[in-house]
């Protein structure tokens, strides 16, 4: 008996590790879930998703783009922030230090759309039959230099898909340059292989105003000039934005800071009652979010959807934001000019816009008045950030907010004007070494 | 090539091969029922310390499921025993197991008398292990802290599970957000071993796994629901706590932040007849903690601007500027801010059991409502556990658990529109947009906040347990722990015209989450045990578990409502819908082989094999080994000291893991969508993970030593245990580059962080007489926490200001901050507009969780009945970052500490109002008294009036009073992340609520 009970004994044991041997190697089924949430890289290289993808390009250029404009604003002399957040107050008093996670998402949402639309450029030469004369393909090549454009201007230096090497603002905005130009040609192609006119026009002039403003950004006057001649006054391109609930790029970010409780942005005091239908702000002011700064709060100007020139309106969820335009395209052509009797008549006519006199001015003056035109046409454009940065590069000066903040208890405003690379990018970037 | 002869080839069995095998064997063992002559057995259960009887003492017959408890006076009676010797056991938490032979005859009744020995370590009890059945403490190696649920919920004012933890366990910590009704807190066991697999222990309710904390709700912006709530800690006879990684291996790659068991009440089988319990309480919460209060110095400016600044009217500008200061204290002088909160609960339970089969029943009503207007919790349960013994080996449970449970929560901590946001922030003086006094809403705009949870939980489990033979045991557990919510935040049409929630929710917006939270639990054991000799015992165990949660929620949100009444999401003008899903499954196998010898020493050793769903393509199995011995020192011939009854010597080294969350492996995109030039919106995609094919789970290894002793013929119990922890391949978040396109996070196994400390528990009765008794309980437990290797820069976060850091060499989420400059006495140096310079170094300040905790439980019995219950507990060695006071100093100026003329200099004023924020993390080392009981036992003549067994009345108190070094606020436990691992902050949280309660229980 008792060598039976032994042997039985045994057998449990054994039989026993052996079914537990035999699930581990048998239920590995068990283990595979679902996450309907997500795909995977490789699956997108598939001919039926090439719309959803060029989409996807102009998806993540525009859910960004009104941030880019925003932080343009409050970091430069546009805007102040009346935010709560202490990451937000600190921007405004222009200290940029690279743990900021507020300001790091402008630096983080710059490479999302630059390297989607790379990648997704890159998949259109194997997807797409015509790559060289196919409107998706120039879609995808004029957002792409736009976002190397971004990245030249509100980036202080940053490196590329995870390099070694640290690119400086303006090698990051020449990158931008072959990708415009490829649009430019792509979208000429297209047009001439019988694409829509009106649709291929409208990247052609997206590429030409983004060639000039690269250029005019590098210094490159005449390449500016050329890029822009062609570019009609009227033309506009838009970024588009949606009602909640609808979906889309999502709302239009002026909206939640200028309404409700939250409310956070108010009129630099350097834009404040200028009589200028393009800059354009409530009567008194009102505390917001932080119960601290005083905002006067700004209506829509003319790089909003909404804007009347006889008439205030505020920003609403949909309202769309302006990326380029032929004033734009004017600007560069005066400002690569020079101080011209052309960029003379260019300002007197931007003069009318603002219910202004002409002038009759020549030399540093007349440049100076066009950049002053050109602030109240561009007023929260998301060009300030950049031209503050190219005027102080280019020995016009140092324009940037200084001095005394108006919030006395916040000091003096520092000297920051981009933005750093982040302490993210540090740590994660295995090719900088910390 | 040749083939094979067919006579060579030998099959290894597949898994219906090796299935159909354990279904022979077991089988083969089977053993029906037979009929007998039957006796019946009486007897006293009586304490032998105080001559007291002892009541709800659990007697049985050995070997089989017959049994009963001992009534009020500890008599019981045993109908239905089989003639001839038979061994009846007596069990009761708290004291040795005895055991007596009685020859039962079918004539006169057999007598059984028992004095039972408190068990100050009760070396016999049994404990959930992960292997088949309980097991005697007396073969683990390691420490299992069991709570006496039972016991703790009949003397101390409990309604939650948080409660019954808080403090009972040493080494578990369990710090409580805020005062909110209906929020959890965060628990770690023996510190935190993890920056981000989580700190949180798994549950299990009778061996099922149970999701202690889910998402799936609408956020206040900083506490959260608790689904730990959904369990009535009435239906729970103990919970048994498995604290790291050297006793959790058998739990796998889950379980290295520790196991918590909850077992729940049973019946007994055999008892024959019902018992019945009801109960009903009342109570009352209020704020009894001072508010902070606002102050504000009107300048001369201020003075003559009537409009902004009315409250500054009438004031001298000449005057100094403390005759100028004003103060107010909105929400203590608004009555409609906050109100008295109230509390009701009903309870009904049921017991009994018959020859072959015993059950529990209960059935529960709380109603709490919160010192807010719009927060209340309740919650309606009801639980059945039924048990049934078929045949002499088989045994089978069946617990079925559901809950419905309603809970409102507030806006605060964080919330804009919160109402301590709003009212420590409002600026004495000024002209106030909705009330007086508050900063921006007023109470009449934040009560009207509406944001609900509805759940219906429900759980449900079975456990089989087969003895086919003598030496075999098996157990297998199938259960599901079924939770799914509605939440609903909904905000009426604005009549101001003033949009006070801004002008899209003006419209009326109702917004709805349907969430179904789902786990299941397999768990097979079986154990092979026999003695080897004379001297020496084999358990060799094997097992497996697979868990699979998965995690659905549906959102929609409807704006631009009829009116406030047509509110369905349909109904809106506008409506939108989103899709959350997660899934994670796990399978482990364990084999555990234990010798005994002598019945004194054990030694365990086992291995676990885990992989998980979440683990990265390129990782398959983790295996987790154990090794623990036990030595009952004590049971040796040569052990000769009087005063100690009894002394285990064990030591456990093991180790166990910790997964990291759903889909951290994959590198994905995920839908989006984008708005063309037309408005519509069209399919778009975007970069969402980036993932790590190389994923796998931490690693916790841990190697603990203590003793246990019984004292003084069973008057004290002294538990020490010190424990070693490592954690090695801690899941580190370390930044994706953003020049690669994604942002975000991702997990690498590259951290490593250790945990020590000691754990002391002293259990005692000073004084024991029939009239008079005194049993006192304390626990005392460090921990020193530290980062060893964080392979990255030290991650610094915090709330409004950069004050936490992981960082090699210190405690993870310690403080560190900057000072002000100060000269060469410590006096803030100023510069010429008399303001303070914050200095450029940031040093360590201290630990954010506390490094020692200590508890102090007395129950006093006196005579006529009376039970006075005391629990205290003190935590320390921490420090908490007041972001509060800071806002308050730096950006307006109304903090006391920047207002204090008489008591505060200057340049000590100057320095608040820089906001340095070394100067707003302080010393957050705290003891509360947390619940003080007072119980009458009716004289059994007033019971027995109403045909009860007994009945009680009792009046407690809870959060009765703080002792605190912290200067910077009320309450030092507070974080306005409730739940957060690592993340503290003292902002705009509800410190914790004084309550009271009067309730009557009666037993039939």
């Amino acid at each position: 008996m008792l060598s039976t009970n032994r042997r039985l004994r045994a057998a449990a044991r054994g039989t026993l590790s052996v079914a537990l041997l035999g699930l581990a190697t048998g239920c590995s089924n068990l283990l595979v879930v679902d996450n309907p949430a997500a795909i995977t890289d490789p699956d997108l290289n598939n001919p039926e998703l090439i719309n959803i993808l060029a989409n996807s390009v102009l998806g993540d250029f525009q859910r960004s783009y009104d941030d880019w404009v925003y932080f343009s604003a409050i970091l430069t002399d546009e805007a102040v922030t009346g935010h709560n957040f202490e990451t937000w107050k600190v921007v405004d008093q222009r200290i940029l230090q690279n743990d900021n996670g507020t300001m790091n998402a402008n630096y983080n949402s710059i490479h999302s759309a630059r390297a989607l639309a790379d990648t997704t450029a890159g998949r259109f030469r194997n997807l797409l039959p015509n790559p060289g004369q196919d409107l998706r393909m120039a879609q995808v090549l004029a957002l792409g230099g736009y976002s190397y454009i971004f990245a030249g201007e509100f980036l202080c230096e940053s490196p590329l898909n995870v390099s070694a090497e640290i690119y400086s603002s303006d090698e990051l905005t020449a990158f931008a340059l072959p990708r415009l130009q490829e649009a430019l040609t792509v979208a000429q192609a297209a047009q001439g292989a019988g694409a829509s006119a009106t649709a291929s026009n409208q990247w052609i002039n997206l590429a030409r105003v983004g060639l000039g403003r690269a250029h005019l950004q590098l210094g490159n006057r005449a390449e500016a000039a050329a890029a822009v001649a062609n570019v009609p006054a009227d033309f506009v391109f838009w970024m588009n934005y949606s009602l909640p609930g609808q979906g889309g790029s999502g709302t239009n970010t002026f909206n939640g800071a200028t309404t409700g409780a939250n409310r956070n942005l108010g009129v630099d005091a350097s834009f404040r009652f200028l009589n200028d239908p393009r800059v354009r702000h409530t009567a008194t002011s009102q505390r917001g979010h932080n119960n601290l700064t005083d905002l006067w709060t700004p209506f829509q100007s003319p790089a909003f959807s909404g804007w009347e020139p006889g008439s205030t309106t505020g920003f609403l969820q949909d309202t769309k934001i302006r990326l380029a335009s032929g004033v734009e395209a004017g600007y560069i052509l005066a400002e690569a000019q020079g101080p011209t009797a052309a960029t003379l008549a260019f300002v007197n006519s931007r003069r009318a816009v603002g219910g202004q006199d002409p002038v009759d001015l020549t030399g540093d003056a007349l440049m100076a008045e066009l950049r002053d035109q050109r602030r109240r046409d561009l007023y929260f454009n998301g060009h300030r950030l950049g031209d503050l940065r190219r005027y102080k590069a280019q020995g016009v000066g140092d324009l940037f907010p200084s001095g005394p903040h108006p919030n006395a208890s916040w000091g003096d405003y520092q000297t920051g004007e981009c933005i750093p690379v982040p302490l993210t990018e540090r740590i994660g970037n295995p090719n900088l070494g910390g | 090539m040749e083939p094979i002869p067919r006579r060579h080839v030998r099959r290894v069995p597949g898994v219906s091969g090796v299935l159909a095998m354990l279904v022979l064997l077991a089988l083969s063992g089977l053993q029906p029922l037979a009929a007998q002559a039957t006796g019946t057995i009486t007897g006293k259960v009586t304490d032998a310390l105080t001559g007291r009887p002892i009541p709800d003492a659990q007697v049985s017959i050995a070997g089989t499921s017959r049994g009963t408890l001992t009534n009020r006076t500890g008599d019981f009676l045993i109908p239905g025993v089989p003639v001839g010797e038979t061994t009846v056991r007596v069990l009761f938490i708290g004291f040795s197991a005895q055991s007596q032979v009685v020859n039962v005859t079918s004539g006169s009744p057999a007598r059984a008398d028992f004095l039972l020995q408190a068990a100050t370590i009760d070396l016999d009890g049994l404990v959930v292990t992960g292997t088949p059945g309980a097991t005697q403490r007396r073969t683990i190696g390691n420490t299992v802290t069991s709570i006496a649920a039972a016991q703790v919920v009949e003397s101390a004012p409990i309604t939650r599970i948080d409660e019954l933890l808080q403090g009972r366990a040493p080494g578990v910590t369990l710090m409580t957000g805020a005062g909110t009704s209906g929020t959890g807190g965060n628990i770690k066991i023996r510190g935190a071993g993890s920056l981000n697999a989580g700190n949180r222990p798994i549950f299990f309710v009778d061996g099922v796994r149970i999701q202690s904390s889910m998402g799936g709700e609408f956020s206040v912006s900083g506490q959260s629901s608790n689904p730990l709530d959904h369990i009535n800690p009435e239906d729970i006879e103990s919970i048994e706590v498995i604290k790291g990684p050297a006793a959790s291996t058998l739990y796998g790659a889950e379980a290295a932040a520790g196991v918590i068991q909850i077992i729940t009440k049973r019946g007994t089988a055999g008892q024959q007849s019902l018992q019945w319990s009801a109960g009903v309480e009342r109570g009352t919460l209020d704020w009894a903690l001072p508010q902070p209060v606002n102050y504000k110095v009107c300048s001369p400016a201020m003075i003559g601007n009537a409009t902004t600044w009315p409250g500054c009217q009438g004031l001298d500008p000449n005057a100094s500027p403390l005759e100028r200061r004003i103060s107010d204290s909105p929400m203590d002088r608004d009555p409609g801010a906050i109100r008295e909160g109230s509390n009701e609960s009903y309870r009904l339970t049921v017991r009994g059991g018959g020859e072959r089969f015993s059950f529990f029943g209960s059935g529960d009503h709380d109603f709490e409502r919160g010192i807010f207007f719009n927060n209340f919790q309740k919650r309606q349960s009801g639980r059945m556990n039924f048990q049934a013994l078929p045949l002499e080996n088989l045994d089978f449970a069946v617990s079925m658990a559901y809950t419905r449970a309603d809970l409102a929560l507030p806006l605060n901590d964080n919330a804009s529109n919160g109402m301590l946001r709003n009212a420590y922030r409002g600026e004495p003086g000024r002209a106030a947009p909705w009330a007086p006094g508050f900063l921006n809403l007023g109470p009449a705009q934040i009560n009207s906040v509406d944001n609900r949870r509805e759940d219906e939980r429900t759980i449900i489990g079975t456990t089989v347990n087969f003895q086919p033979r003598e030496w075999f045991t098996n157990r297998l557990t199938l259960g599901m722990d079924k939770l799914d919510r509605n939440a609903i935040v909904f905000t009426q049409i604005d009549t101001t015209g003033r949009s006070p929630f801004g002008v899209t929710a003006a419209q009326g917006q109702v917004s709805q989450l349907a969430v179904q939270n789902h786990v299941w639990t397999v768990d097979y054991a079986g154990t092979v045990s026999f003695p080897i000799n004379d001297r020496f015992t084999s358990a060799f165990s094997a097992g497996m578990q697979f868990n699979a949660r998965t995690f659905h929620q549906i959102q929609a949100t409807g704006t631009g409502l009829v009116s406030n009444d047509l509110n369905l999401i349909s109904a809106a003008a506008t409506t939108s819908a989103g899709e959350t899903r997660s899934q994670q499954n796990s399978l482990g196998l364990f084999v555990q082989q234990q010798i005994g010898w002598r019945d004194r020493l054990y030694v365990t050793g086992a291995v676990r094999f885990d992989d998980n769903s979440a683990f990265g393509e390129n990782f398959t199995w983790a295996a987790y080994p154990k090794l623990s011995a036990s030595y009952i020192l004590s049971e040796e011939d040569f052990f000769n000291f009087d005063s100690v009854d009894e002394l285990k010597l064990r030591m456990a080294w093991g180790k166990a893991g910790n997964s990291p969350a759903p889909f951290s492996a994959d590198r994905t995109l995920s839908a989006a969508t984008v708005t063309l030039d037309n408005g519509t919106s069209a399919n778009a995609i975007t970069t969402a993970a980036f993932g790590n094919p190389d994923l796998t789970a931490e690693s916790g290894q841990e190697i603990e030593l203590g003793f246990d002793a019984g004292l003084f013929n069973g008057r004290m119990g002294l538990e020490a245990t010190y424990y070693n922890q490592r954690t090695v391949d801690a899941l580190v978040s370390l930044p994706v580059p953003p020049s690669s396109g994604f942002a975000g996070s991702q997990l690498q196994n590259v951290g490593e962080i250790s945990n020590s400390g000691f754990e002391f528990g002293i259990y005692g009765t000073p004084i024991a007489t029939p009239r008079f008794s005194w049993e006192a309980r304390a626990t005392l437990a460090t921990n020193k926490n530290e980062m060893v290797r964080l392979s990255r820069e030290p991650i610094v976060f915090g709330s409004f200001q950069s004050v936490q850091r992981h960082q090699d060499g210190y405690p993870l989420g310690g403080y560190w901050a900057s000072d002000v400059v100060r000269d060469a006495n410590g006096v803030p140096v100023l510069d010429a507009n008399g303001r303070a310079t914050r200095s450029a170094d940031t040093t360590f300040v201290g630990p954010s969780s506390p490094t020692r905790e200590i508890s102090l439980t007395n129950t006093f019995t006196l005579p006529g009945g009376l039970r006075l219950y005391v629990f205290a507990d003190y935590k320390g060695g921490h420090y908490l970052w007041s972001a509060r006071e800071w806002w308050r100093s730096f950006n307006q100026d109304i903090s006391f500490l920047v207002n204090d003329f008489e008591g505060r200099t200057d340049a000590e004023r100057a320095a608040f109002r820089s906001g340095a924020p070394a100067l707003f993390i302080d010393n957050a080392d705290f003891i509360k008294l947390r619940e003080v009981s007072l119980t009458w036992d009716l004289p059994e003549v007033l019971a027995s009036s109403v045909r009860a067994r007994n009945a009680s009345v009792s009046f407690a108190g809870r959060n009765l009073g703080i002792w605190t070094k912290y200067d910077l606020g009320s309450d030092p436990e507070l974080n306005f992340s409730g739940d957060a691992d690592f993340s503290r902050t003292d902002y705009m949280s509800v410190p914790m609520i004084r309550q009271f309660r009067l309730s009557f229980n009666v037993n039939f």
